[in-house]
């Protein structure tokens, strides 16, 4: 049994990018209990609709 | 003594709770919304079966977030009573307030059904009402309530006897052939270590009212009055 889940999240840096994906990963996508996760993180530019 | 039931978007046995408190038990019973963010009127939280949030990602895992569980955590530790019955048993997993998790039963499928289930101490109030070693039945209706945990957890378990309610055969056996969804020492039902937290996967709920077809459930409501308020049992003899 698996899960994949693709989402999107912003962070100034790919360190921080990780550590917000650890937590959340622990927290909520996985129960560590019973489960392992992993994750490929892959840099997007996104307009995040700032005004000019 | 007061109970209160905690309804989320999903919760499908929280009336069925209500209706065995409020009527069959005859106390002050309230149904508490996800959202709220005061229950220090209550004396027992009772967590309902159903399906939390939808339980998309993972049974019970969202329920973590909501408003009132911070409360349910807060109530556990001044001590006051809480029981997780099916769903809220796989919550009190997640939110962390009981070991271990449940997962997919065995054959992989969804199973409504009775079981015989063994009650293995009573000197806690959840269980006051049962004789040592009782055999009794419980409705049981789940798709993930197969109770894994990781040795020296299991072994903490056995270790402080917080394990309350084992599967068995009607002859009280517990083996795996009494097992009907795969457990690991066939747990049914456990504590936390202060005995005033209570999971349990069978539903104590829907075999409370004799015109459902059995009252072996209504005992855990009745001994946890009679045990921790020295009320005397409502329900007459039936």
């Amino acid at each position: 049994m698996g899960k994949y889940i693709e989402l999107m999240l912003s962070a100034d840096n790919e360190e921080q990018a990780r550590e917000k994906l650890d937590r959340i990963c622990d927290q909520l996508l996985a129960n560590p209990v019973i489960e392992n996760y992993r994750f490929d993180l892959e840099e997007v530019y996104a307009q995040m609709g700032a005004s000019t | 003594m007061k109970f209160g039931v905690i309804v989320f978007p999903g919760s499908n046995c929280d009336r069925d709770v209500a209706y065995v408190t409020r009527t069959l038990l005859d106390r002050p019973t309230r149904l508490v919304w996800h959202e709220e963010t005061d229950i220090s009127d209550l004396d027992v939280v009772i967590i309902p079966g159903g399906f939390s949030y939808g339980d998309y990602l993972r049974c019970g895992a969202i329920a973590q977030f909501s408003p009132v569980m911070g409360q349910v955590i807060e109530h556990a530790k001044q001590g006051k009573f809480v029981l997780g019955i099916c769903n809220g048993f796989q919550v009190l997993t997640e939110v962390g307030l009981l070991p271990g998790a449940l997962i997919r039963n065995r054959n992989l499928h969804f199973i409504c059904d009775r079981s015989a289930v063994k009650v293995e101490r009573t000197d806690l109030p959840w269980t006051s009402a049962y004789s040592p070693g009782e055999v009794i039945t419980l409705p049981i209706a789940h798709g993930e309530g197969r109770y894994y945990a990781d040795a020296d957890t299991l072994k903490a378990l056995e270790d402080n006897n917080q394990i309350l309610f084992r599967y068995c055969t009607t002859k009280g056996e517990v083996n795996e052939q009494g097992n009907l969804n795969g457990s690991l020492h066939n747990i049914a039902g456990i504590c936390d270590r202060s005995g005033r937290v209570l999971g349990m996967m069978p539903h104590p709920e829907r075999a409370s009212d004799p015109v459902l077809g059995g009252t072996d459930g209504i005992k855990l409501f009745q001994g946890l009055l009679a045990a921790a308020t020295g009320e005397t049992l409502p329900l007459q003899a039936v």
